[in-house]
């Protein structure tokens, strides 16, 4: 007994304590995406981890009458997790046909505002009832399967259905489907990706998902998984239609551990239902459908019968408008509307002896998820054999499965110009007529003139790419990249700052020799590098004043002028001049040096 | 000795002359076959033709026109595609082509500003002849650097040239069609081939079925796979089976 209590006194702490700890939601559902004027449906909007909340007595929306009709309170105990939920029933009473879009409803829970997400609800006129996309909106003779249905409960915790479109259907014909998977929203789980359906006698085009959705089914509140399809019948005759399982992972609810029992019978009671829960895995399946296929009625089918059924509508449009000798023009046809757009074959065209046309090209442009809507473009290619003022006409036929007629979509001819070219029609037409008049054949083998025209190349490579072209082209370049070098070195060479580059090695030299050349050759050297590096070597006279101008000192401007003095004696002097000391060409040399080059 | 020399030079001259010989015949054959209504036996010789020389427009051509009158479309309308693309001016080849194109059900490509160019200029001539003018301008440059008078004339004259000469190497690049159709294929299956959105045989993937004789561009390769793009822009997977390169693989 104590073990029991120490185990328990947490538990129940949990109980009371742990409703608040679940984060606050609200959610709304329709029990039905459609409906007509005069029939209701139901809005129940759920606020989860909630005991109390002020929701809108109604909603003004033009056309709609949304009333509450009530509430009711759920707790859920799962594994000792405690949610509690609060359901707000309205009624809505739809009063003119149209598409609504029903704003989110606004709660208040304590000082918080939530918000539920919006809804929208198509409503039919009453007298023709057109469910969206081909498909029923659970009218009245195709209710879900309800709860009291089911076998074995009163209330299922989860159901299948199969929603089609109709009962009576053609060969070929595609016929929309929906597969629906319900879930009592008390038991939460896992689904399966998508059901799996295997049958013969008819295809069955890729499972498309529905976002999940709540619907009240007998009272009851339903998350419902659906998948919408389209079947086509391959055979005539009777054609089931198999169960289509959808394999779940689902909490469902379970018996309590040994022991359990006694304990609560202690208290007077038994445990609370749902308090204990099992994962099971679980296979929901839809209940056999069975179909009446009927073949393609034979009277009055059309001979270029398109094998489209279904309803079309027909658009053509022609580009350009004015075509030059032999180009095309493209006429575009867009069959639009509801049926097997998969496998229904091209328009004919009508009245194109005068055209060259070639099987079009086709693009579907689907506008659901299952390609039962959508428009379907077919693009000829026409060239004209003689000069045109209009393109051909179209013509598509199809059956009408609700009248069990064969219709003919008619396009009469457009306006455009095209002019005639030089076509291989012509040269057809030529060869036929030989053919015809028994005349030998042409030899395939062309004549000289022919075979002449066409050189061509003779490889499969452009010359770019071939070894002799690059070879030659790289030659080209380093030869060119050479001489444009020899020309740059040349012609630095002859600028000024190359002359005076070329000028400062040669005075450099100059002056290196002049420190070992023989005494007597010392005077005409070192002159003969004053003059160089005073540029002035073709007028030797000019030299003493530009030593003067010299930016030197007086001594060095004093050895220069006696150099001068010593070449001029040199020059004129009969006996020959002196020689000058060491300590004079010493002098003399430091001069010359600092001479600014 | 000096016959003994002389034999490996004998037996070179013996072998070229046969090879050129067998070439010929080869050709010789072809024709003879053709005319004579043995169309398969054409065939064979024609493609040994092939095989054994460089490629030639005309040679493809009357290929095309063997298998024609095999009753080969697919094969014929490859071998025309192969003679226009050696050389897209020979109009007979093209007529061929579109004559082929019509009897496989295939809309003829609309042709672009690079084909109708091709169709009227060589490219390999305009490739020389650019490259010629080119160097001609660069190798003017130097005199007009040498000398200073009239240089200015002649540095005109030369960037002229250059820009001549490079911008026809450019078109001649961008309208040579063995460049822009080199990863050109064909579809040669009978039955045609299925374009998938994704690389998988699920009938769900299915955008289209191309018929034989349609051609695409291949984009990429994955396994067996090809990622191709249709002349309408279109792309999408299909098996490499019975795909053909326009180009023939070496």
């Amino acid at each position: 007994m104590y073990r029991l209590c120490i185990f328990f006194v947490p538990a129940f702490a949990f109980f009371f304590f742990g409703i608040s700890l679940f984060a606050q939601d609200a959610t709304a559902g329709l029990s039905s995406p459609a409906t007509v004027v005069g029939r209701p449906v139901q809005i129940v909007v759920t606020v989860r981890d909630a005991r109390s909340a002020e929701v809108p007595q109604s909603v003004n929306l033009p056309g709609l009458r949304i009333e509450l009709l009530g509430r009711s309170t759920r707790f859920e105990m799962n594994n000792f997790q405690v949610t509690s939920s609060l359901t707000y029933t309205y009624s809505i009473f739809p009063q003119q046909a149209g598409e609504f879009d029903i704003p989110a409803f606004e709660v208040r829970v304590g000082d918080k505002t939530l918000k539920t997400n919006p809804l929208r609800l198509s409503v039919g006129d009453a007298s023709t009832v057109q469910p969206p996309q081909g498909l029923p909106s659970t009218p009245s003779s195709q209710t879900p399967p309800s709860a009291s249905q089911a076998p074995g409960s009163n209330v299922r915790p989860y159901f299948g259905e199969l929603v089609l479109s109709k009962k009576k259907a053609y060969v070929g014909e595609v016929i929309p489907a929906e597969f629906r998977y319900y879930f009592n929203s008390s038991i939460g789980g896992e689904v399966g990706d998508r059901p799996n359906l295997v049958g013969e006698g008819f295809t069955v085009q890729k499972l498309a998902n529905v976002p999940k959705r709540e619907q009240i089914v007998n009272g009851e509140n339903y998350i419902v998984f659906a998948f919408q399809t389209a079947i086509t019948p391959a055979k005539s005759g009777p054609l089931e239609i198999p169960p289509a399982k959808l394999e779940a992972r689902l909490q469902l609810p379970g018996s309590a551990p040994a022991g359990f029992d006694d304990f609560f019978q202690q208290f007077g009671g038994i445990a609370p239902p749902g308090m204990f829960t099992n994962m099971q895995e679980v296979s929901i399946e839809t209940a056999p459908t069975s179909l009446e296929i009927s073949p393609l009625p034979k009277p009055g089918r059309p001979d270029d019968f398109s094998g489209a059924i279904g309803k079309f509508k027909m658009e053509a449009s022609v580009s350009p408008k004015k075509a030059g000798p032999g180009d095309p023009v493209t006429m575009r046809v867009v069959i639009s509307g509801q049926g097997n757009f998969e496998a229904m074959g091209a328009p004919v065209l009508v009245g194109d002896d005068e055209w060259r046309s070639y099987p079009p090209s086709e693009k579907f442009q689907s506008s659901d998820s299952i390609n039962y809507s959508g428009e379907k473009a077919y693009e000829f290619l026409l060239v004209a054999r003689s000069d045109q003022q209009q393109t051909p006409g179209v013509k598509f036929s199809y059956l009408d499965p609700d009248t069990g007629n064969y219709e003919i979509l008619t396009q009469s001819p457009l306006p455009v110009q095209a002019r005639a070219g030089q076509s291989p029609a012509q040269t057809t037409e030529a060869v036929s007529d030989q053919k015809k008049t028994g005349a030998p054949a042409p030899s395939p083998v062309l004549n000289s003139a022919q075979a002449g025209k066409s050189g061509g190349a003779s490889s499969w490579t452009s010359i770019l790419v071939h070894p002799a072209f690059l070879i030659a082209n790289a030659s080209l370049g380093v030869i060119w990249i050479l001489v444009l070098l020899v020309l740059l070195i040349r012609r630095q060479a002859a600028s000024p700052s190359g002359l005076r580059r070329k000028k400062i090695q040669r005075l450099k030299a100059a002056l290196t020799s002049l420190e070992s050349c023989p005494e007597k050759e010392f005077t005409s050297r070192a002159v003969a590098c004053l003059l160089t590096a005073l540029d002035t070597e073709s007028n030797p006279l000019a030299a003493g004043s530009l030593v003067a101008r010299l930016a030197l000192d007086d001594q060095t401007r004093a050895h220069l002028s006696n150099l001068l003095s010593l070449n001029e004696e040199l020059k004129y002097s009969f006996g020959g001049a002196k020689v000058p000391d060491r300590d004079t060409r010493a002098k003399i040399l430091s001069a010359l040096k600092k001479i600014p080059a | 000795m000096r016959n003994l020399s002389s034999i490996p030079l004998i037996a070179i001259l013996c072998i070229f002359s046969s090879v050129l010989f067998i070439r010929g015949d080869y050709l010789e054959q072809a024709r003879d076959r053709l005319a004579h209504g043995e169309h398969e036996s054409a065939v064979t010789f024609f493609e040994k033709h092939i095989q054994s020389t460089r490629p030639s427009s005309y040679a493809y051509y009357q290929l095309g026109q063997a298998l024609q009158k095999s009753e080969k479309e697919a094969e014929a309308a490859l071998a025309y595609r192969r003679s226009l693309l050696l050389d897209p001016r020979f109009a007979p080849a093209a007529e061929a082509l579109r004559e082929a194109n019509a009897r496989l059900g295939v809309s003829p490509s609309v042709s672009g500003w690079q084909a109708r160019w091709a169709e009227k200029v060589p490219s390999d001539p305009t490739m020389l002849l650019g490259a010629v003018v080119f160097w001609f301008g660069a190798f003017l440059l130097f005199p007009a650097l040498a000398f200073s008078k009239r240089s200015t004339i002649l540095v005109f004259l030369a960037c002229m040239l250059l820009v001549v000469g490079l911008a026809s190497c450019i078109l001649a690049t961008c309208t040579d069609p063995r460049i822009l159709e080199a990863r050109q294929a064909m579809v040669m299956s009978l039955s045609g081939k299925t374009l998938y959105k994704v690389p998988s045989e699920d009938a769900f993937e299915k955008i289209t079925t191309l018929n034989q004789g349609s051609t695409v561009r291949i984009l990429s390769t994955r396994g067996r796979w090809l990622y191709v793009e249709l002349t309408g822009g279109q792309r999408g997977w299909l098996l490499q089976e019975d795909i053909t390169s326009v180009i023939p693989s070496a």
